[in-house]
């Protein structure tokens, strides 16, 4: 690999790092194989002691990550942290991670899969509910025609409540879906950028 | 070795090289990595910390027709470096006794 490909892979693998960041990155590295060449050392040797691009890249955006998590605590930062630390440990011990990492996926699928199937399932009870109630009051209105319409106006109210109840239980749970399948592709697309299966 | 205590050592090890004389990115890895096992691309990040602690500070110097970027050591960085070895003379007994087989002589 030439200087300037290892500058240019490099470079891309930052991309998503500020630019003053990525700047002084690639400026250091710039200096840095330049005086490695000048020193008598190709490429072939220099690529052997720092690594490919993806690991140099893979070590930068890790520090960044996890300075950028502790000045500014949250879940976001937190997740982005771990999934860049986990890029890094993912090159050496490359089958413990792939394994740990499947088993969390795991496990966030089924906790996410398990309530989201529990809130359509209440909602589809709610429904269930209010049309029994429905049914009541209907029957109610031949023996007790008062309380029947005093039963269908309270049975009416309940089942626009319900319905709205419900409405917002399945987008919750499509939203929990959603966001998994999210977060599970991200940790899934930066592995596979640093080579998991390698 | 432990990483947490790779990384720690790494740090002073840099500056110690630095206090010594004003140098650049590509010395200070050579000369680190002699001393301990890692990863030349390990360097980067420690330089950019010690750099953001203000344990360091640069300044670009004519080289060859280039740019060099020289590293030096701020004031704070040397009480830094005085108060790491401090922390090492304590380490350096427990060190001693477990390599003399820790037994009483």
């Amino acid at each position: 690999m030439t200087k300037e490909l290892f500058l240019k892979e490099l470079k891309a693998k930052l991309i998503k790092l500020p630019q003053t960041d990525r700047e002084n990155a690639i400026s250091f590295y710039t200096e840095y194989i330049d005086d490695a060449l000048e020193n008598g050392k190709t490429m072939e040797e220099l690529e052997k002691a720092l690594g490919k691009p993806d690991d140099v890249a893979a070590k930068i955006i890790a520090d960044y990550s996890v300075n950028r998590a502790k000045e500014k605590p949250s879940l976001t930062n937190g997740f982005k942290a771990l999934i860049a630390v986990l890029g890094v440990f993912a090159i050496p011990i490359a089958a413990p991670a792939a394994i740990a990492i499947v088993a969390i996926i795991f496990a966030l699928l089924i906790t996410v899969f398990s309530v989201a199937f529990s809130l359509i399932m209440a909602a589809f009870g709610l429904f269930v509910a209010v049309a029994a109630m429905l049914g009541v009051s209907i029957m109610l209105m031949f023996t007790d025609p008062l309380l029947g319409v005093a039963s269908l106006g309270a049975s009416m109210i309940a089942s626009g409540i319900l319905i709205l109840l419900a409405y917002c239980f399945i987008k919750l749970a499509s939203l929990m879906v959603t966001g998994t399948s999210f977060l599970i592709k991200k940790i899934f697309d930066k592995n596979r950028k640093e080579g998991v299966s390698a | 070795m432990d990483v947490q205590l790779k990384k720690g050592l790494m740090s002073t090890c840099v500056l110690a090289i630095v206090a010594r004389e004003d140098t650049y990115g590509y010395k200070i890895t050579q000369d680190t990595i002699q001393l301990l096992d890692a990863s030349e691309s390990a360097l980067y990040p420690v330089l950019k910390r010690l750099e953001a602690q203000n344990y360091l500070t640069t300044y670009s110097k004519e080289y060859g027709g280039r740019l060099r970027r020289y590293y030096s050591i701020t004031d704070v960085g040397r009480v830094q470096l005085v108060e790491a070895k401090k922390e090492l003379e304590e380490f350096k007994k427990v060190i001693d006794f477990i390599m003399e087989g820790g037994s009483e002589k």
